[in-house]
């Protein structure tokens, strides 16, 4: 059964890295998206998958056939990969009709017989609903039929593995969401392995059994949804996912048995403590035993001659912290005691005994939920209050933060430490 | 690192290995082809020409001047250079074919960009008729407005030979500055490819965002302004590719100052090609240098040209300039008149020709009797040497002229084809493989020929082809030479289009393994019927009324445009007359079926 298999895949061109030195395992039924900003390089990951575009160095197995082997020379063409691929703009032939859409690549197949082929029509253009369009021409679709037609093109030769390239961006909201419920069915029902390349991350979060988030051409974290949420590996992951997205407090402060006392949001004091014991100085140490054997594999990659130096650097990210007036900010080299704790906005509780004094800033209410931003002292933070709430603003509140997850990051690489609970 | 036994085998399976999956991919298969086909065709004939003009010719001057028979020698470059005739047979020739080439340019970027202005941006009427007559000149064969200038304005008393239409009928004559030499020359010449300039400016106004100038108008800029700052830069790429266009093809034409009296290298060439066979060869060698400079000033333009090309993309509501309502009839009706005198009087013109008893004679034009008129020119049934017919028979019935008939249509339907198709290839892999140096090498290579002067890749096809395998006056020869110049024509229209067809139409099918020649035949070919079809017509239309390209490569009675020249120096003025008619009617009537079946037409692709 199909499991792909990447191993130290790059592509690059001149010398930009699309794609540097990712290695992934793509499990059997698996529902894989590969999310990223735009830019970051996952459509170029999906398309060398599928055969559409030839990695500059690298090895993909896609179950235990090798398609390509850069040391060996050997890369089979997208035709003989038997996989199937769902583009972003449908890419139907405008030429032919929904049926001829459909049936064109089964009748080269040569297996089956026309009635065989009219079957295979009729249930594929069943599952997704357009069996009384057959006859029209792709022009004469809406976008979601249309959409509808390429899913059923890329069923019906039935592929061990479905790759699908965005394919809800060109769609409005709302069939969006109705698209994507029924992608999840199709997985189901079909049992297929699906990879699914998108840059909105709550498509991620909602369909995938497991997120590949990707920057720079650098995967970041390849895990489970929920995982990705609520253990980001680094900044950059606990930024991306999540609407609204984290928050960011800049933490100074030093390890006092077990756990951390710190100054945040300029004067405050406050304790960090972990949900599991963790040392700081054996995690540093350990991290920079970590750092120096990346740095010795690049130099190792570096003595070879057709090494190419990559020209989109990578940096640690950029993290934001939101402030009323920006402009006192300013940006010291940060030391080992500098950390970043991470604060999803459910993380936050409006209470008459928080700690914490905050103004109501703004305040956003769906009907569902109600999203506010808390004014503490120069500082902005977000919350989600869930009911329909209504606050005044410019009222005072208490607040404080909830729960053993908030995230504790080293702010000068980026990384977490662990999570844990903020007291303040 | 992995290869620890037997790396030498290992090697050769990896490169083994590479080699399979590069040409398991059609588009590198046919890259390499053509990288072949092109290197030779365009190539060979230019070493061939080149070795010409250093090998001594027996006969010729460099024989006497070397007094050898055989060998090499460099005497052609110093006698051609530097000789008491090097004024005659160099100098003033190539002052003359650079000011023909640059007044052409004027002449059709001037009348071609104000009638694409007037056409797009204005509300002047009857623009679909406008439109569409005034492309005739481009279709017609390059010399129909030269003869019809002569059938016009010639006069016993200044040119000498007959009376035309104005001496004739109203005792006007011309001087001789109007009549023949530099000024009809470049008038005619700039009439001829005003439809490139009109097809491609009016194409970027067309697509012009009217925003662009909007934005403009509310920063209160004043109309004049405008213009100058933003309407023409924005333009300018397209006169760029008409100046590249219209320079290379004016400067290679042979009929038109051939007709005219003008000499230029082209008439040079063919005027010392027998004494002078090796300094024949290096005036071709230069009309190619100056092609190759054009060129490399294209590729130059087209790296700036990178900025402009944000203009195309969805055009809003294009300003419409209002010319008032007097203006946009009197201008309507300005147009109208000229249009009918470069694209309706030729057609009449020729068929009025070849009913008169005699060359100039208009009698009946005074008379209106029709006892003035004749059909002998196209009736006469036997060989008859008395009424001026010079023992030929009535164009009906005369083998000659339908064998030729026969061969201007074998030529131009196989030209067609093979350059379509080869063409289309081209097209298709440079698209598929846009970055690639070899894609690169094949389109550009594959397109000198179109900016190589007609007469010169003619010589040079004639020096390769008259040694050693001898295929001159034969079809298949015309047909060689033919594809190879009219490639660019199709391969430029194919490329143009499939670089819109996005590539994931194709990785459809391809995921889904269908093969190479089902992908062609059943999804790409039909996407793009209509500019593949005109990558088919254009060099078919050419073809047939092409003479500047054949004419040194084979006798003149093998195809319909040499005839002509045939006919004409023999001075049965009627039946160059009667051939030019049988061309045009040929070449319309074929543009209008393919326009009618496929809704492919001639504007499309000219010049890409």
């Amino acid at each position: 059964m199909p499991k792909i298999v990447l191993t130290d895949i790059t592509k690059r061109w001149g010398d930009f890295y699309a794609v540097d030195h990712l290695d992934l395992v793509i499990d059997d039924c698996s529902f894989v998206t590969l999310l990223g900003p735009s830019g970051c390089g996952k459509t170029t990951t999906l398309r060398m998958i599928a055969g559409l575009e030839t990695p500059t160095s690298g090895r993909i197995e896609i179950g235990d056939t090798v398609v390509f082997d850069s040391e060996k020379g050997i890369n089979v063409p997208a035709n003989k990969r038997h996989v199937g691929f769902l583009f972003q703009n449908y890419a139907l032939w405008p030429n032919m009709t929904v049926y001829q859409n459909i049936s064109f690549g089964l009748k080269n197949l040569k297996k089956y017989t026309k009635q065989e082929i009219d079957e295979i029509v009729q249930r594929v253009a069943r599952v997704v609903k357009i069996e009384m369009f057959l006859d029209r021409y792709p022009s004469e679709l809406s976008g979601g039929q249309q959409q509808r037609v390429a899913i059923a093109r890329t069923l019906a030769p039935e592929p061990e593995v479905i790759f699908m390239d965005e394919p809800l961006s060109n769609l409005d909201a709302k069939l969006r969401l109705e698209m994507r419920s029924e992608l999840q069915r199709l997985h189901l029902t079909t049992g297929r392995t699906f990879v699914y390349v998108t840059h909105d991350q709550m498509e991620a979060m909602t369909l995938a059994t497991k997120i590949c988030l990707i920057e720079n051409g650098v995967l970041q974290q390849y895990d489970p949804p929920l995982k990705v949420y609520g253990k980001p590996n680094n900044l950059f992951v606990a930024d991306f996912v999540g609407s609204p997205s984290i928050n960011f407090i800049d933490a100074v402060g030093t390890q006092n048995e077990g756990s951390m006392d710190f100054t945040v949001l300029d004067d405050k004091k406050a304790t960090f403590s972990f949900a599991e014991p963790i040392d700081i100085a054996n995690w540093r140490e350990a991290e920079k035993k970590a750092d120096a054997e990346r740095a010795a594999a690049k130099a190792e990659l570096a003595k070879n001659k057709k090494h190419v130096e990559k020209g989109n650097k990578d940096t640690v990210f950029k993290y934001h912290v939101a402030m009323v007036d920006d402009s006192a900010k300013q940006d010291a080299e940060p030391t080992e005691n500098d950390y970043v704790i991470g604060v999803r906005p459910e993380m936050i509780e409006i209470c008459d005994d928080g700690g914490i004094e905050a103004e109501i800033y703004s305040a956003m209410p769906t009907g569902m939920e109600t999203t506010v931003r808390l004014r503490i002292g120069n500082f902005l933070l977000t919350g989600v209050v869930f009911g329909g709430v209504t606050y005044e603003i410019g009222s005072k509140v208490n607040v404080r933060f909830k729960g053993n997850g908030l995230m504790l990051f080293s702010r000068i690489s980026g990384r977490i430490i662990g999570t844990g609970a903020l007291k303040v | 690192m992995q290869m620890t036994f037997s790396p030498q085998a290992n090697r050769r399976a990896v490169i083994w290995n590479k080699i399979k999956t590069f040409f398991s991919k059609p588009q590198n298969t046919i890259l390499v082809i053509m990288a072949v086909i092109c290197t030779f065709t365009t190539f060979a004939p230019i070493v061939a020409i080149v070795e010409d003009t250093l090998k001594i010719h027996p006969g010729t001057i460099d024989a006497n001047l070397t007094g050898r028979s055989s060998g090499f020698t460099i005497v052609n470059y110093t006698d051609l250079f530097t000789s008491t005739i090097a004024k005659q047979n160099l100098w003033n020739p190539l002052l003359n074919t650079l000011i023909l080439a640059v007044g052409s340019c004027v002449v059709s970027i001037l009348y071609g960009g104000l009638f694409a202005f007037l056409v797009t941006r204005t509300n002047l009427r009857f623009k679909k008729y406008l439109s569409a007559i005034f492309i005739f000149p481009y279709i017609m064969p390059q010399w129909t407005l030269a003869t019809v200038w002569k059938n016009m304005f010639d006069s016993v008393a200044v040119t000498g030979n007959r009376d035309g239409l104005l001496a004739g009928l109203f005792g006007v004559t011309m001087p001789q500055w109007w009549c023949a030499g530099m000024f009809p020359s470049i008038l005619v010449l700039g009439l001829h490819y005003a439809p490139f300039a009109y097809i491609l400016i009016g194409g970027i106004f067309r697509n012009m965002d009217a925003n662009l100038e909007e934005a403009a108008t509310i920063l209160n800029t004043p109309k004049w302004k405008i213009m100058t700052h933003v309407t023409l830069p924005l333009i300018r790429p397209a006169i760029l590719s008409t100046i590249l266009l219209v320079f290379g093809s004016a400067m290679g034409s042979y009929p038109v100052p051939h007709f005219l009296g003008l000499t230029t290298l082209s008439t040079r060439y063919i005027e010392i090609n027998d004494r002078r066979a090796g300094q024949a060869s290096i005036l071709a060698v230069i009309m190619m240098l100056l092609g190759i400079g054009i060129m490399y000033f294209n590729q130059r333009s087209l790296k700036s040209r990178k900025s402009y090309t944000t203009v195309t993309g969805k055009s809003g509501q294009t300003s419409v300039i209002n010319l008032g309502k007097v203006g946009k009839i009197v201008i309507a009706i300005i147009l109208v008149l000229i249009t009918f005198f470069t694209s309706i009087f030729p057609i009449i013109s020729f068929a009025f020709e070849t009913f008169l008893p005699n060359p100039g004679d208009y009698s009946f034009l005074k008379t209106f009797n029709t006892d003035n008129l004749t059909t002998k020119w196209w009736t006469t049934s036997e060989n008859v040497s008395e009424n001026g017919m010079y023992g030929q028979k009535g164009m009906l019935f005369n083998e000659m002229i339908w064998r030729g008939f026969g061969g201007t249509m074998l030529v131009s339907v196989a030209c067609a084809l093979a350059a379509g198709v080869i063409g289309t290839l081209i097209g298709y892999a440079v698209s598929k493989k846009r970055r690639s140096k070899l894609a690169g090498y094949v389109n550009s290579v594959a397109f000198l020929p179109y900016l190589m002067p007609s007469i010169a890749v003619s010589i040079a096809f004639f020096k390769l082809f008259s040694s050693g395998i001898n295929l001159f006056n034969t079809y298949w020869l015309l047909i060689i030479v033919g594809t190879v110049k009219y490639i660019p024509f199709a391969s430029r229209s194919s490329l143009n289009s499939m670089l819109q067809l996005s590539g994931e139409i194709e990785e459809a099918a391809i995921i889904q393994d269908i093969p190479w020649r089902k992908r062609m035949t059943r999804i790409i070919v039909p996407i793009q019927k209509s500019s593949i079809v005109s990558g088919f017509l254009l060099p078919f239309m050419t073809c047939l009324r092409e003479l500047s390209l054949f004419m040194l490569l084979c006798g003149q009675g093998l195809i319909l445009s040499t005839q002509l020249d045939y006919f004409d120096e023999m001075g049965l003025y009627a039946f160059s007359s009667g051939i030019n008619l049988i061309l045009i009617v040929t070449i319309l009537i074929c543009n209008a079926l393919v326009n009618k079946i496929t809704g492919a037409s001639l504007d499309k692709g000219i010049g890409g």
